[in-house]
């Protein structure tokens, strides 16, 4: 099958809100080889995700409005191959033009993607002076809606921001200390030509320069890692689970943090993971399976509504809870689409979760929330609340490597930190 | 700021009986300020002299941030209701249980300025008014239990 023809149909499923775009991709690609696969991911989430600066783009080019949605999404794929991949810009404005033809666009097609190739550096968002918010959302293909809640929390920092969570890092791993040192990895990762070096806050991350199919770094089946941003792993280590003790993890799913709490545990207490959706459960069975953590069990519980058998239960209780995800843009194509009601209806849910947490604490023990989002009402909005109908509980300082929170919050920001974006708060009951 | 060291349990001190302050002094102020640095750096929600080694009726709750009450020679005029709620104590670490507590209080007490102050707390406030001041009579809140003591792993 015609990979741009695939795309396309894709694209137009997912442009009418009918798919999501990974599920859409994922499934499109069980059928292709490998590299067709990789062509097709990253011309699709590519196009999804620059779609606005490319839809920007399309109309100063097209100097005209009735674009059907066909030829706009077949203009979005070849404008962003043309600009974007490394296609020779003939053959992508050729074969695109193609598809162009049974519609009888094709002259137009072929004028505004030409136009394009010929002078890339003429195409260039809104000047910023005019107005900042529209050149922002252009500039890096983020809704205005969006934009405004950005700068609203984020202030000057906001264009930093944009810039450094649309930009796709490296890749992240947590080293499995149980089965292999952080150091005997780094070395067994340089034997096999691959750039990397150690975490600058978390005890046992390694960054690699470019991303891997995990599978193809060494010691994938003999669980030596897995993978997880530093952000991540910064949350396990502001936890700090004790050898031999219980940690709760309310939204475990796909597992990572149950896992770094087993490994710096040293795998001897117990990591009870849950998550809401049984179906996923299998994603943190076998990953520990992998790893060769046996502390680790999965169990489905609604983190809102846990089972009251769970009171008291946990010396840990981790509240990893569902956000906008506004500090990891990069790692969802489509995220960025979400609707900005969406994003106000989280707090309560996000409060209920934290205040389901404290009830699971055992006398003594650690709560901890976060979240991947840079938005106050998400962060801030939600630990403040919760202390204001908990007063008995208190933020409680942590510091991990060189970052400090002696508030006992920390905000990890891509433009500064060169993590995902980030929120932790440590709570604790405090005693007369 | 002054960090004072809190006396733990198996300390004879927590048994004793606090005498009233007679004359509020810079010492009792200095007290009072190094109290409410140390009740903060240990996470309390209240704290009595007698845990740092003071016997003197000298007590500061935190209950709301930032709104610390100073209580001298502190006394409950009046209670009502039950509660029955986990409790924790700064000089019994890894302690807990579950105590029986009136849910109202009304305390009276002086403030730093020895004019006479009247507080009504409910709740936590209360647990923590009933538990300072058992402190100020050698009592702990293992004395007031409903259960057995539960410790933390």
């Amino acid at each position: 099958m015609n990979l741009r023809r695939l795309a396309l149909d894709l694209l137009a499923r997912w442009d009418e809100g009918d798919v999501y775009i990974n599920l859409a991709v994922g499934r499109a690609c069980e059928a292709l080889p490998d590299s067709e696969r990789r062509t097709l991911t990253a011309l699709l989430y590519g196009t999804v995700e620059k779609c606005i600066t490319l839809d920007y783009f399309i109309g100063t080019l097209a100097k005209r409005g009735d674009v059907d949605p066909y030829t706009r999404n077949l203009l979005r794929l070849g404008l962003y191959e043309v600009l974007y991949m490394r296609t020779p810009a003939h053959a992508a404005v050729n074969e695109t033009v193609k598809l162009a033809r049974n519609r009888g666009e094709a002259g137009f097609v072929n004028g505004i993607l030409r136009a394009a190739a010929r002078a890339p550096q003429t195409l260039t968002p809104p000047p910023r002076e005019k107005n900042p918010a529209r050149y922002l959302s252009v500039a890096y293909s983020v809704p205005l809606k969006l934009v405004r809640l950005l700068v609203e929390a984020l202030g000057e920092q906001t264009e930093a921001f944009l810039q450094a969570v649309t930009t796709p890092s490296g890749m992240t791993l947590h080293i499995n200390t149980t089965q292999i040192s952080r150091e005997e990895y780094l070395a067994a990762l340089k034997d096999r030509g691959i750039e990397a070096h150690l975490t600058p806050y978390a005890p046992r991350g390694v960054i690699l320069a470019r991303s891997y199919p995990p599978r193809e770094l060494p010691g994938f089946e003999e669980g030596w890692f897995f993978v997880q941003d530093e952000a991540s792993q910064v949350a396990v280590s502001a936890l700090a689970p004790a050898p031999h003790t219980r940690v709760l993890d309310l939204c475990a799913c796909p597992g990572g943090k149950s896992f770094g709490c087993a490994v710096a545990m040293g795998d001897t207490g117990e990591v009870r993971a849950f998550d809401l959706h049984a179906s996923k459960l299998s994603l943190i069975k076998d990953g520990a399976a992998r790893l060769k953590l046996r502390s680790v069990t999965a169990e489905e519980q609604d983190a809102a509504h846990p089972s009251p058998a769970l009171a008291g239960q946990g010396e840990y209780v981790l509240c990893d809870v569902p956000c906008s995800g506004l500090g990891v843009l990069s790692k969802k194509a489509d995220l960025r689409y979400r609707d900005t009601e969406g994003i106000a209806a989280l707090p309560p849910l996000q409060l209920s979760i934290l205040s389901a947490g404290a009830a699971c604490l055992a006398p003594g023990g650690t709560l901890l929330y976060s979240t991947c989002t840079v938005n106050p009402k998400e962060n801030e909005g939600v630990t403040d609340a919760f202390l204001a109908s908990h007063p008995d509980f208190a933020y409680v300082p942590f510091e991990v490597g060189s970052l400090r929170a002696p508030e006992g919050r920390l905000t990890l920001l891509p433009h500064i930190h060169h993590t995902d974006g980030f929120y932790i708060a440590k709570l604790k009951r405090r005693v007369p | 700021m002054a960090l004072l060291k809190i006396v733990k349990e198996g300390d004879p001190l927590l048994r004793k009986t606090s005498r009233p302050v007679e004359q509020i002094t810079p010492r009792i102020l200095q007290l009072l300020d190094d109290m409410t640095d140390t009740m903060r750096h240990a996470n309390g929600v209240g704290l009595a002299a007698v845990q740092v080694g003071v016997l003197r009726r000298v007590v500061v709750i935190e209950v709301e941030e930032g709104n610390v009450l100073e209580l001298i020679n502190p006394r409950i005029v009046a209670f009502s209701g039950e509660q029955h709620e986990r409790e924790g104590c700064l000089s019994l670490p890894h302690k807990w249980g579950i105590t029986n507590r009136p849910r109202a209080v009304v305390v009276r007490a002086l403030n730093r300025a020895g004019e006479e102050v009247e507080y009504r707390g409910e709740d936590l406030l209360a647990r923590a008014f009933c538990h300072e001041l058992d402190h100020l009579d050698g009592k702990l809140f293992t004395d007031v239990l409903i259960g057995d003591v539960e410790y933390e792993r």
